[in-house]
């Protein structure tokens, strides 16, 4: 959380600063691909950025502070999740053109190592989350890795309070009966 | 008097975990709460928690992207639309432009693609408040892109009703009515999943993204469309009554070979003229998704 020094970032973000987007990326950026991963994102990096370069084109429409900057970019890292699963549906997406290459390729490039932890932190996301419904899912991947309220949560899915904690209490049950089969 | 958890836990057949709130609020922030039972999960909590916090960013990837970001921030709005048709998929994916071409261009399929939220979903009610907030165009053809997106999962009944309900909002209750008739019919014959009628609502959709008709001849369209739905045949598309034939799903020349002045009832405007597009039977399409001001040319 920027906390004081969002609302400034905000303005110079509006007006192209660099500054402001790279301390926005920096700050948001880790629970977006967190959030992706855990909703079973194919690159959550990749599309983690997608993410934000929408934030970024839609950021003179924007308003509110940062609790509602934070649930904006849920949201859009949200659709273009569904988005990648529908072309994923529709066949194989070409990656190319100038304007791909010159964003991915500015990106330091992965190592090996972080190739196989990245693996290996997908297999662990695979087997805790595999239990639970896409709804639960949603649920505790905005409260563990969103860091939102129960009443921000509900915000963001459009769902009342009680029904995100029946949905949270679902998917905790699932888990520790997962837990448990595991044991 | 049994509450909502315990009806819950019937649900899942499992017995009743009496978790408080407290408990699961320190469980799901990473701390160990004092429930034995929800304890045994903190690892589990922590190993997400840790995962998210793995993925965060070095800062020199911060500063590049950082750039980028500021580059396209100030890059001016009304980037020109119609070359998005000239660019990458993967340009298009991220270009608001882009998503309006595909709107406009692309039919349903691009129009689901751009904005996926729909009724039911867990972001409906954010989109609709950022709608309401001036924050992504919303309108008749969101809720078509959202119509869609239930036909999408099988729920093609929902689909039509929920048309009904915009169609409805905008006025139009005589196509309202004919929707609501189609949707009942759909539940009667117990035909949600039915191929014949996923494509006679599919059929409908596109017609309904793509259609330059306006006003009686818009609602007559849709009393085609949702007589076919309702009878279950998606393979042929009705004439319209500006004696044009919609075009099956995927094919995209059907606003080809449109009247130009497709013919709007003296009572009824559309389109950017309208001083009150709520009195429209069938808005003009606009792009929807997220924050999006730019203007579309349509290609």
């Amino acid at each position: 959380m920027l906390g004081e020094s969002f609302d400034p970032a905000l303005v110079a973000a509006r007006q192209g600063e660099a500054w402001a987007w790279t301390s926005l990326y920096q700050d948001l950026a880790g629970q977006v691909r967190g959030y992706l991963a855990g909703r079973g994102a194919a690159d959550p990096d990749d599309l983690a950025s997608e993410t934000f370069l929408q934030v970024a084109r839609g950021i003179g429409s924007f308003q509110g502070g940062e609790a509602e900057f934070r649930s904006w970019v849920f949201v859009i890292a949200h659709r273009r999740l569904i988005d990648e699963r529908r072309a994923a549906s529709r066949g194989p997406t070409v990656v190319s053109g100038p304007d791909a290459d010159s964003v991915l390729h500015a990106m330091p490039a992965e190592s090996a190592e972080d190739v196989a932890m990245e693996g290996h932190r997908s297999v662990e996301f695979s087997a805790q989350l595999a239990s639970l419904t896409d709804d639960q899912r949603d649920v505790l991947m905005l409260r563990v890795i969103g860091d939102f309220s129960v009443r921000d949560t509900a915000g963001i899915l459009g769902k009342s309070e009680g029904a995100i904690k029946v949905l949270q209490h679902r998917a905790i049950a699932a888990l520790r009966k997962s837990l448990s089969g595991d044991a | 008097m049994r509450n909502l958890f315990d009806l819950a836990a019937d649900d899942w057949g499992m017995t009743n975990e009496d978790w408080n709130d407290r408990d699961i609020d320190a469980l799901l922030a990473g701390k160990t709460p004092a429930d034995k039972g929800l304890a045994a999960l903190a690892p589990v909590v922590a190993s997400l928690k840790a995962t998210a916090a793995n993925r965060g960013v070095a800062a020199s990837e911060a500063q590049i992207f950082g750039a980028q970001l500021a580059s396209t921030a100030a890059a001016p709005a009304s980037a020109p639309a119609a070359t998005s048709a000239a660019r990458s998929p993967w340009v298009r994916r991220v270009s608001l432009a882009g998503i309006g071409a595909l709107v406009l261009g692309a039919g349903v399929a691009g129009a689901a693609a751009a904005d996926e939220s729909a009724p039911g979903d867990p972001l409906y009610g954010l989109d609709r408040a950022l709608e309401h907030a001036g924050i992504g165009n919303g309108g008749f053809p969101e809720r078509v892109d959202e119509a869609q997106k239930l036909a999408d999962e099988g729920e093609t009944d929902e689909a039509v009703e929920h048309l009904a309900e915009s169609l409805k909002s905008e006025g139009d209750s005589s196509s309202a009515q004919s929707l609501l008739d189609a949707a009942a019919q759909i539940r009667t014959n117990g035909s949600a999943q039915s191929a014949d009628v996923h494509t006679a609502v599919a059929d409908m959709l596109e017609w309904m993204a793509t259609t330059e008709l306006t006003g009686k001849d818009f609602g007559q369209g849709v009393a085609e469309h949702a007589h076919l739905i309702g009878a279950g045949h998606g393979k042929n598309a009705p004439a319209t009554t500006d004696g044009t034939t919609t075009d099956a799903p995927g094919k995209s020349g059907d606003v080809h070979g449109k009247p130009e002045n497709p013919g709007k009832p003296d009572s009824v405007t559309t389109g950017t003229a309208n001083a009150n597009p709520g009195l429209s039977n069938k808005p003009t399409p606009t792009p929807t998704g997220t924050p999006d001001t730019t203007p579309v040319v349509k290609p």
